[in-house]
């Protein structure tokens, strides 16, 4: 398990992480959203051990990372614009990495790297962006560390590689002990990888959630009562995050589990109600707004 | 054994990763080695009579020449290879991506480091190694590799290691220091240069601010040698590469010798640099990528030690080129001028922003305060530097070199290998001690406070009738330079120059005290110097009228010089400044293109009765007389310099004003009343016993003879030379 306990980090005049603490349960994919600036790339740069924290601490499996190679042999960094050797190919840096981890698996690399159709004796300076960071997954997945850190990693590939990169995370997850981090300044994007999401703004982190939780938590539904009295006593007994009527159709956003919430509305015998897909983006916008952040204006 | 592996790993991948390097270094020792030994060998064979004359052979030549003291050509290639290895390897330091990834690798900073440190050696020896291995091969295909060449080549790896390392580890250590590459290339040079920098500008502010200073010694020798601010590697590698200081003869024989106690400090220094570019290493904040200087801290420092500096040195340059180089007014203007733009411009660069410029206000009047201090404590001597002499109690010794009072010629053939250096001051302020005599100290005191000064002018057509002119060059006819060393108690040496009018008796009483100490005679010319006795070759001797050389036993030159010394020891300052000299001699080597002086030409007056016997017996009559009859003619010309240079040798001619003789009565009568040129040259204005308003040119009738140039004694310039000549 990661944890960052009262981390800070400051460049200068500059706080770019304040205060942040986090816990990254082993096993589970999780999201780091914010937008940019935020202080995602900060908060990884120390969990991978690059950086220092000026005070608070980073721990990975109760060790601290900064300057600590054996905790950091667990852990595999994906900066947001990958390093690789000059006229290096995918095979150079499969063997350079090869060096550092021990369990890196070269034919699993090279799988992969058929799989995704990068040529291993192919001059990486000439491959797309979107290549390269295909690249830095496979590079760090066959490192076979348990923290696989991917700072932007996800933006800019294609649904198609998406997919197959999160095929992979399923399949290490599964067959191994696995812990991805995954930045990103678009929480689309991490929608359908993301077990856990936590939200960093100016350097603080908003909020940490497990996605599942708060999909169970969180429904909208739309119905349509009898009269005004059945309808304001339904209505009260929800807890409503969010409210919309359009003529008699009420767009309720409302926490509690599906069947909580249906039983409470069933009571007054609507004329409609049903339950509406929620997208991982209104489970926050409804969420932050709670908190009294526009989360539109944050991350979207 | 884990960690072994990776370290070894760790060195492979550096290399892999700059394999240009290794690549570009072996092109560089190609041309400088083996190229250069193929060019040298061969020009030595096309001139081995040439080589051979100087009593070396090609075998010595590799090993003395090209892996001795010619080693230097080959260190300037490998100071640039260490610059360029220790950038290339620590470019990283400066690159966020990379930074990123090399810091985030599970390798210990320390291992991360060395291993670095340890590539850019490797990637620079084994080129370097296996060119000198070769040039090895060359020299014995050459027939030019004997067994003392096999120290040479150990030395001179051993050599080219330490000074790669030297410059590598300040490479390496700026490249820590800053964040940025061109930064880091900028600092490479300042903490590469620095002292020899500062001790550059030191010498040209003391030249300008304190009419005593005086250094003595060759002048690489003085900036970089003397001073215990010699930290830079280039003040070091100055020191190691520059000729020694040939003011003893064991000196001067090591020429073509390093100073192998001189290359532990270079050693040391490495280690120094090298620990600290570690430890800042390990300090370093990963994300100091990219700014310009990795430490914050050390932003104020770097900036005073670049400003203040920097600035005077402009100023230097505005007084030097500007009209009046004594002038106050544009010295201030570059120092001025140069302080703003300075500490705009280091502002700007250290924030890599034009707001930097403004920051800092404080440190901006720190450093204004600071210039204005020195300036004021140069401008005005406010530690007395001018007015100090030691107190007697501190003097352990003194050494006095008074201009043009006893020859000492420039150049020394003290070993097989060539010539030597040798200035008049440099080697009495080495060699000469004098101890209690109070005389020594009066006339420092005296010159100090006196605080004479000369001054020149800038001629132009007229300017011998303007008033202050004529004052001026009256006053200063007199004017003599006098160069003291003190040797303090303390272990200190302080070196001061003034000077003094020889009209004034109570300073001629006090320099006839010197002359007179016999400590002083023999500190002040090698001949001597038991120590300095190398066999000649010749004694020129030169008479009024006549020259020859001798060529005399090791036993007869012993004779003579013994003879000569203990007369000499007799002589007295105001012989020297009366009496006509009867000739001099010249104690030289000769070979097929010259003499070569050893003495200088040493004066002997009438009174070296035994000397002159001795010369006499040895084949030259310095006594001899020319008459008339060995005379075509005597040309008189008159002294277009004189108004300005009474009492001194130069002179110019024009051919208007020249009148011949031929009558044998006029020429004689001239012969009789003039001394030669040769004679009033070597000791300039101390010789009271000429007139310098005509040149007397005597043409011999002997074919082979040359032309002399001769004065007219004092009071004695024959009438009709005078009627002739036109002149009262």
């Amino acid at each position: 398990m990661i944890t960052a306990t009262n981390v800070k980090k400051h460049f200068g005049d500059i706080v770019a992480v304040n205060d942040v603490t986090v816990s990254i349960r082993d096993g589970e994919v999780f999201g780091l959203i914010g937008t940019n600036g935020a202080g995602k790339s900060t908060f990884l740069r120390m969990v991978g051990g690059v950086l220092k924290p000026d005070s608070g601490s980073v721990l990975a499996d109760d060790k601290p990372v900064y300057e600590n190679p054996p905790v950091k042999a667990d852990i595999f960094y994906i900066s947001d614009e990958q390093y690789f050797l000059p006229n290096a190919t995918p095979k150079d840096m499969a063997k350079f990495y090869r060096d550092y981890y021990r369990s890196f698996d070269m034919v699993r690399c090279e799988d992969l790297l058929r799989s995704f159709q990068l040529k291993p004796e192919g001059k990486i300076n000439t491959f797309s962006k979107g290549m390269k960071k295909q690249l830095s997954v496979i590079l760090g997945v066959c490192a076979g560390t348990k923290y696989l850190l991917c700072d932007e990693t996800f933006d800019g590939l294609d649904p198609v590689m998406r997919q197959a990169v999160k095929s992979i995370f399923a399949g290490e997850l599964s067959e191994r002990d696995f812990t991805p981090v995954i930045a990103s300044h678009n929480l689309r994007e991490l929608e359908d990888i993301c077990d856990s999401v936590g939200i960093l703004h100016q350097g603080g982190v908003l909020m940490q959630k497990d996605l599942e939780e708060m999909k169970l938590n969180i429904h909208n539904i739309q119905c349509v009562f009898q009269n005004a009295q059945d309808e304001q006593a339904a209505l009260g007994l929800l807890e409503i995050i969010r409210a919309e009527r359009r003529g008699t159709l009420n767009i309720i956003t409302v926490r509690g589990t599906e069947r909580e919430i249906m039983n409470k509305i069933h009571s007054f015998a609507p004329i409609f109600a049903e339950i509406l897909p929620l997208t991982l983006e209104e489970i926050f916008i409804s969420e932050t707004e709670v908190v009294g952040y526009d989360i539109k204006k944050l991350i979207f | 054994m884990i960690s072994r592996n990776l370290f070894s790993k760790l060195v492979r991948q550096d290399l892999k990763k700059r394999i240009w390097c290794p690549v570009l270094i072996f092109i560089a020792y190609f041309l400088s080695m083996e190229v250069r030994l193929l060019m040298e060998t061969e020009k030595y064979l096309k001139n081995a009579r040439e080589y051979n004359d100087d009593l070396y052979d090609i075998a010595t030549y590799v090993s003395h020449f090209f892996f001795g003291r010619e080693a230097w050509i080959v260190s300037v290639v490998t100071c640039v290879i260490a610059f360029l290895c220790g950038i290339s390897g620590y470019a990283y330091l400066h690159s966020r991506v990379q930074i990123d990834t090399y810091h985030s690798l599970p390798v210990s900073k320390t291992q991360l480091f060395w291993s670095k440190y340890i590539s850019g050696i490797l990637q620079f020896f084994f080129p370097f190694l296996i060119h000198t291995l070769i040039c090895a091969g060359i020299a014995a295909n050459r027939d030019a590799f004997g067994m003392e060449t096999v120290p040479a080549v150990m030395s001179y790896i051993v050599l080219q290691l330490v000074v790669f390392v030297l410059a590598y580890s300040t490479t390496v250590l700026a490249a820590v220091l800053t964040g940025n590459v061109i930064v880091s290339i900028l600092g490479t040079c300042v903490l590469f240069a620095y002292s020899t920098f500062v001790s550059v500008l030191t010498d040209l502010l003391a030249h300008r601010f304190f009419q005593t200073y005086y250094t003595y010694g060759n002048q690489l020798g003085v900036w970089f040698g003397e001073r215990i601010s010699c930290f830079s590697p280039l003040s070091m590698l100055l020191r190691l590469f520059a000729r020694p200081y040939s003011v003893t003869q064991e000196s001067a024989q090591t020429f073509f010798k390093y100073d192998s106690a001189y290359m532990w400090v270079l050693i040391a220094a490495a280690a120094v640099y090298s620990l600290a570019a570690y430890v800042l290493y390990l300090k370093r904040a990963s994300e100091a990528a990219g700014r310009p200087i990795a430490f914050r801290a050390a932003e104020p420092v770097i900036r005073t030690m670049l400003v203040i500096p920097v600035s005077f040195f402009v100023a230097v340059f505005f007084s030097v080129i500007s009209p009046d180089s004594a002038s106050d007014k544009w010295f201030l203007f570059g120092l001025v001028f140069s302080f703003v733009i300075l500490s705009v411009l280091i502002g700007i660069i250290f924030r890599l922003d034009i707001r930097g410029a403004f920051l800092h206000k404080r440190q901006f009047l720190f450093n204004a305060a600071c210039t204005a201090l020195i300036f004021v404590v140069l401008r005005y001597d406010v530690t007395g530097y001018d007015t100090y002499v030691p107190a007697d109690a501190q003097l352990q010794g003194c050494a006095v070199s008074v201009c043009n009072l006893m020859p000492l010629t420039q150049h020394v053939r003290v070993s097989p290998f060539g010539y030597h250096h040798l200035g008049a001051d440099d080697y009495r302020m080495a060699n000469m001690v004098i101890q209690d005599n109070p005389s020594v100290t009066a006339l420092a005191r005296k010159a100090a406070e006196e605080q004479l000064t000369y001054q020149r002018f800038d001629y132009y057509e007229g300017i011998e009738q303007v008033p202050k002119y004529i004052d001026t060059m009256e006053r200063q006819q007199q004017y003599q330079q006098i160069a003291f060393c003190y040797r303090l108690r303390n272990g200190r040496t302080v070196n001061r120059i003034y000077y003094i009018d020889l009209a004034d008796a109570d300073t001629l009483r006090l320099l006839s005290d010197i002359f007179a100490d016999q400590d002083y005679k023999l500190g002040a010319t090698p001949l001597f110097n038991d120590s300095w006795h190398i066999a000649f070759d010749v004694v020129r001797c030169k008479s009024n009228f006549r020259t020859g050389e001798i060529r005399l036993t090791p036993e007869m030159q012993a004779e003579l010089i013994g003879t000569y010394q203990k007369e000499y020891m007799e002589l007295a300052l105001d012989t020297v400044i009366h009496v006509i000299p009867v000739g001099t001699v010249d104690f030289a080597t000769k070979n097929d293109y010259g003499y070569t002086s050893y003495s200088g030409k040493m004066m002997v007056y009438p009174q070296f009765t035994e000397t002159i016997a001795l010369l006499q017996e040895f084949g030259f009559d310095m006594e001899a007389k020319l008459t008339a009859d060995d005379v075509e003619k005597i040309r008189v010309q008159k002294n277009l310099d004189y108004s300005r240079y009474q009492n001194e040798t130069a002179y110019t001619v024009s051919e208007e004003d020249t009148v011949e003789f031929t009558g044998k009565k006029q020429i004689q009568q001239i012969l009789d009343s003039v001394v030669s040129d040769g004679f009033v040259w070597e000791i300039g204005s101390f010789a009271d016993y000429f007139d310098g308003q005509y040149i007397v040119e005597i043409q011999y009738k002997a074919k082979d003879s040359i032309e002399n140039d001769y004065h007219f004694i004092k009071g004695q310039i024959p009438d009709f030379v005078k009627i002739s000549a036109k002149t009262d």
